[in-house]
């Protein structure tokens, strides 16, 4: 923000961003000198973890674990949202079929997806197919009520002023519509990220022997604590890094629809 | 979020369809099952038929070992919900109230709250094994940022003119604490232990996915490694019961905080 500073705001700015990364540091600096004080196996000290971290999910590693993982993620949520989003639509349009299938959705809203991990090992097999698929159906009843939420709680004004513009149809769909329901559907898509993300690792750690889940469970059960915990990284950095990214193109979008952000607490009705 | 609609003077007729939608609804979701199934459009390989999976849930109810499970997963579920809101609201509540202190936490919870609760997993395998312990643990810090997050955001956002209001009235910090700021966070954090509860469900159920604890997850894992497909359906439907059970309830806890304080 390009708000004018004057000279004596400068030092208290510094001051404000000092205190703010006095506990991060103070965090990471207290590990390392705890961890190499102690020399306890089960944490190691943090040079330790970078290079298992290097070793891991750099080169080969990267080919073998992480990108598998991350096309699985993306794969599934992509197909969860768009599904969810188009489930939407029609429910949006069809008040009757949505009371009626309301309490099928809502039963598997508050399913938690993990859950239906062994039903689409049997299902699917083990591999990709299963990851994708449980990932997709974790993301797409959240996209499903939000979007219908979202066409539903649209201001009636907004109807009325289509109707009296003449835009129908599909271009009141994609002009009017979704860009009022957007906040729901943005919110919705923040939610399921990170239960995306959540349902990767376990379906990694349940019923595959390769991606960031697998491996790091695998590093604890043989032992190799240094890699376990390059894998605890990875999927904090990884939840982090999408959660960020998700927030950059958020605001651009709602920037570009000329709304204001959602606030996270709007994510289910 | 409660964007509700204004309601209508609605007709008898439109009412009484309102409520017959949603079990025609299930009605034709179970026939279609059952017919599906039946007829062998959806091989019993896949789906089986769900009169087959009615009678086993019905038998599963029977047998003291599903009920032992369902004990561990409650008391696992339970106890680290409440480990949560110990841990979380009195944290939101400190860290809510003053500027400074927020401002210092500010960083560490913004880049922690994203990351997915089932990091900590192999290492809290590792450190307390995979009994009751390691489930609470593994819950509590689950369930705990929802709620921090909510308790945060509602004590942040109290009305500085309530706050000022009690000042001139000379309440002390503490009933000020406690008269204002909770009680205008009380709907907030309601919606955080509705989340929250939620979050300790799934929880639960992975440390006994992957973790190998005792409970509902741990009787889908052995139906699934008994290729009994049944069984699986009949588990999966038990847990989205529980699941729909536990949000009727936080709901329910929800609305009844948020209707105390609109009133009051």
């Amino acid at each position: 923000m390009s708000v004018p500073v004057s000279l004596g705001a400068v030092p208290r700015r510094l001051g404000a961003f000092a205190w703010q990364a006095v506990l991060p540091v103070a965090l990471v600096l207290g590990y390392q000198v705890a961890a190499s004080a102690a020399r306890n196996p089960f944490f190691p000290a943090l040079p330790d973890i970078w290079q298992a971290f290097v070793t891991s999910w750099t080169g080969p590693g990267f080919t073998r674990d992480v990108a598998p993982s991350l096309i699985d993620l993306f794969a599934g949520y992509v197909l969860g949202v768009a599904s969810g989003l188009a489930g939407g639509i029609v429910l949006g349009r069809a008040p009757r079929v949505r009371a009626a299938l309301n309490p099928l959705v809502s039963f598997a809203l508050t399913l938690p997806p993990v859950a239906l991990l062994p039903l689409f090992l049997m299902l699917l097999g083990i591999g990709p197919q299963m990851q994708i698929g449980v990932i997709a159906f974790s993301v797409f009843f959240t996209l499903l009520i939000n979007t219908t939420e979202g066409l539903r709680s649209a201001d009636p004004a907004l109807g009325d002023l289509s109707a009296v513009y003449r835009i129908g149809g599909l271009r009141r769909l994609l002009v009017v519509q979704l860009p009022a329901a957007a906040p729901y559907i943005l919110a919705a898509m923040r939610t399921c990220l990170s239960t995306a993300v959540l349902v990767m690792v376990v379906s990694e750690m349940v019923g595959a022997s390769q991606g960031i889940g697998a491996q790091t469970l695998l590093a604890q059960q043989s032992f190799a604590y240094e890699q376990m915990w390059a894998g605890m990284l990875l999927l904090a950095v990884l939840g982090c890094l999408l959660n960020a990214l998700f927030t950059l193109a958020e605001r651009a979008v709602l920037r570009r629809a000329g709304l204001l952000p959602a606030t996270s607490t709007g994510a289910r009705p | 979020m409660a964007t509700q609609t204004i309601a209508r003077p609605a007709p008898a007729r439109a009412a009484r369809s309102a409520r017959l939608l949603p079990v025609a609804g299930v009605t034709a979701f179970a026939l279609l099952w059952e017919v599906a199934a039946r007829t062998g459009v959806l091989p019993a390989s896949v789906v089986p038929p769900l009169s087959g999976t009615a009678v086993r849930l019905g038998t599963l109810l029977t047998e003291p070992a599903f009920w032992a499970a369902a004990a561990d997963t409650t008391l696992a579920w339970a106890a680290g919900l409440a480990a949560s809101v110990l841990l979380a609201v009195p944290a939101g509540i400190l860290i809510g109230t003053s500027e400074r202190a927020y401002r210092f936490f500010r960083v560490p919870i913004e880049a922690l709250r994203p990351v997915p609760p089932i990091v900590v997993l192999p290492l809290a395998l590792l450190l307390i094994g995979g009994g009751l312990e390691f489930k609470v643990v593994l819950i509590a810090q689950g369930a705990a940022w929802p709620l921090l997050m909510q308790t945060l955001y509602g004590v942040r956002t109290t009305e500085p003119l309530l706050l000022e209001t009690a000042r001139a009235y000379r309440l002390d910090a503490p009933r000020r604490l406690v008269l204002i700021r909770l009680a205008s966070a009380a709907p907030l954090v309601a919606t955080g232990l509705r989340l929250a509860a939620a979050t300790a469900f799934g929880v639960c159920l992975v440390t006994e996915l992957v973790g190998g604890a005792s409970g509902i997850g741990a009787l889908l894992v052995l139906a699934q490694s008994g290729d009994d497909l049944v069984g699986v359906y009949a588990v999966t439907l038990l847990a989205g019961l529980a699941g729909l059970g536990i949000a009727a309830l936080f709901g329910w806890v929800e609305r009844l905080v948020g209707a105390r304080l609109a009133g009051a």
